[in-house]
């Protein structure tokens, strides 16, 4: 077989196996459209649902709340403080 | 035989003329309408927003971020029953019936009917399936703790173009960095409107805002604003601030004033209260000022602590005017630690004298004073020093107590900190560092501004300050156990020409501990009505602030 003809039927084969591989592939994809599309409505909805969760969170934690809470409880804030120093050394006496 | 033939040709040649018309008008003249006609068949454009970067405190927790709300509109093409779905949207939204009525007869296809709508009313609201009604989600901006430190992140309001735009403070000042920038994000879609998997495009060039990361602690600023509308309420005032520094970096640990406003609703409020006064209002500092003048003297080795004032036996007249004590007693030769400690203003007339006009503008000049401190804020205001020309020999004597200069708060704050920090005046800063969108944390450095005085005065400042704050007029207050370096003021307000008799700006200026300061602290009150002093209003107020933070610090006593 002549050179060039090897190389034509080589280069047909390679054309002919690309097209035949993306067919497939697109035949595949063509219909998950609709994977697609729910996976994305699954994705925003998370979203949201962890956006609204974070709001909660940062409401509930915040001081604000926490104090207001706090006091409906009846904690009051602390007015006296101590402090437990190490006693000096025998020299310094 | 001839004409027939010319006649068919014009004919002809006529309807090729109308075919090509034709196509220049669809193909040229309606050619880009065509083609987006075209894309809208198989694919859409979205406008992607970008979400506006968090502002967050020491501890992490953002004290502005976004929350999802809801834009609701409708489709009036698509709605049969007009009457009935205007009485559900009015009722459940809150909105007047005549205005969604007026939207809904509009001849469009999309009309909106309310925005910033939360999702609990949005979930009834789809609950109903009303036909012609529909959600597009959006983020707006929320404040987890409310109105807690207002004036210094300002609020995000609408441009021109009704985008997002920050407002004063923080979201003023660091709204290019916070808003961040839009994209188009384009998706190819079936028949059904699902996207084609292989035909969708995800670059869109949309770029979220960066956060920042404050040097603000959310623990002060809650105890402070809360003390603060404890102190106002107490002592009748009309409006009060207090800031609080890190004097080794300039960081700002908390910056309250009141009143103030809520960020989410701004638009309740006067103006006036967007403003953050602690660096947009200038005022006269009053005896809070001493500490720099004293200082500057010292430094210049014109006096020493032990130098004795020998015209403060009595009022100083200069210029035709007359300059009394606050209480009007007087103290023949006191030396300069009883001038701080008993806020003596003839003392002080006698330091500014011995500075001299030329030493004592290039001192100021040294603390910050007469110009903008460099602090991160929207709205920082200075009053220039007046040039040497237009000094008269009074204005000399009245700077050296802190009267005839105005300054901000912030101004006095940086100044006094220098006192604090071993001479070395830091630029303030409420931002610590920078969050990227690939959650890199890119710091800012303390930065050194100007060193007014040397190490040595520093510390001769500092102890002449702790002996204000053992034996002064505020004395009563003081936190013991503990070495607090302090001054009061109490500013005369000047109107129309003179100072008025009867009202005051109450002040407090210190640091502690006063060997190896955590914070600098200032205190303003105005207007008073309990008492016009610093030392009876504003005085307990900075002492109370600083016991809880030396609790909160962890400080032990170390004996005064």
């Amino acid at each position: 077989m002549k050179k060039s003809v090897l190389l034509i039927f080589v280069l047909v084969l390679t054309v002919s196996v690309l097209s035949v591989i993306r067919t497939y592939v697109s035949n595949n994809i063509a219909t998950s459209g609709v994977t697609l599309s729910l996976i994305e409505e699954e994705v925003a909805s998370l979203k949201t649902e962890n956006a609204v969760l974070s709001q909660k969170l940062y409401e509930s934690s915040s001081l604000t709340n926490v104090a207001s809470k706090a006091s409906v409880l009846g904690f009051v804030d602390s007015q006296t403080s101590f402090v437990l120093n190490s006693g000096l050394p025998v020299a310094k006496r | 035989m001839n004409w027939r033939y010319n006649f068919c040709l014009i004919v002809i040649v006529f309807a090729f003329f109308l075919v090509v018309l034709r196509l220049f008008y669809w193909q040229v003249v309606k050619a880009q309408e065509l083609s987006n006609l075209g894309d809208l068949q198989y694919g859409s454009a979205i406008k992607i927003l970008p979400k506006r970067g968090e502002i967050r405190t020491t501890d992490g927790f953002p004290i502005a971020t976004n929350k999802i709300s809801y834009q609701i509109f409708a489709n009036p093409k698509e709605i049969k029953e007009k009457q009935a779905t205007t009485q559900i949207l009015a009722s459940m939204l809150g909105v007047d019936a005549a205005s969604v009525s007026g939207s809904l007869s509009l001849d469009r296809m999309w009309v909106p009917i309310k925005s910033k709508v939360d999702i609990e009313t949005k979930q009834k609201l789809e609950k109903l399936g009303l036909k012609g009604v529909g959600f597009s989600e959006q983020y707006t901006r929320f404040y987890p703790e409310g109105s807690m430190a207002a004036s210094l992140l300002g609020f995000v309001g609408k441009d021109s173009e009704g985008n997002d735009k920050g407002y004063f403070g923080l979201e003023g000042f660091y709204d290019r960095l916070l808003k961040g920038e839009g994209g188009i994000a384009t998706t190819v879609t079936d028949a059904f409107g699902r996207p084609i998997l292989a035909k969708l495009d995800e670059n869109s060039g949309q770029i979220d805002g960066k956060s920042i990361i404050l040097s603000v602690d959310r623990s002060i600023q809650f105890l402070v604003e809360k003390k603060l509308k404890e102190g106002i309420e107490k002592y009748g005032a009309s409006s009060g601030m207090v800031g609080i520094m890190d004097p080794k970096t300039g960081q700002i640990l908390s910056l309250a004033s009141f009143p103030s406003f809520d960020p989410t609703t701004y638009f309740e409020y006067p103006q006036e209260t967007y403003k953050n006064p602690f660096i947009s209002d200038l005022y006269e500092p009053g005896s809070t000022f001493k500490p720099l003048v004293m200082s500057s003297a010292l430094d210049a080795k014109l006096v020493t602590p032990t130098t004795r004032c020998n015209a403060c036996g009595g009022p100083i007249s200069i210029g035709g005017y007359e300059i009394h004590t606050w209480n009007d007693k007087y103290r023949k030769n006191i030396n300069m630690i009883e001038v701080i400690q008993h806020s003596d203003n003839t003392g002080m007339v006698f330091v500014a004298q011995k500075l001299g006009l030329d030493r004592m503008i290039n001192a100021l000049s040294k603390f910050g004073i007469g110009d903008t401190t460099g602090i991160d804020l929207q709205g920082e205001v200075f009053a220039p020093l007046k040039d040497k020309s237009k000094w008269y020999e009074v204005d000399l004597a009245t700077t050296g107590f802190g009267q005839g200069i105005s300054i901000t708060p912030i101004e006095l704050l940086t100044a006094i900190g220098a006192i604090a920090n071993e001479g070395k005046r830091m630029e303030p800063h409420v931002v610590a560092a920078v969050e990227n969108n690939k959650g890199e944390f890119i710091k800012i450095e303390p930065k050194v501004i100007d060193t007014p005085i040397n190490s040595q005065t520093a510390k001769v400042m500092a102890e002449i300050m702790v002996n204000a704050v053992n034996k002064g007029e505020a004395s009563w207050a003081r936190v013991k156990g503990y070495r607090i370096a302090g001054k009061t003021g109490t500013a005369s307000i000047p109107i129309a020409g003179h100072y008025d008799p009867n009202q005051t700006i109450a002040s407090f200026v210190g640091f502690a501990p006063s060997n190896d300061p955590k914070f600098v602290m200032v205190v303003i009150i105005n207007r008073p009505t309990t008492s016009i002093y610093g030392a009876e209003t504003a005085a307990p107020m900075f002492f109370d602030i600083t016991r809880s933070l030396l609790n909160y610090y962890g400080i032990p006593p170390q004996g005064e």
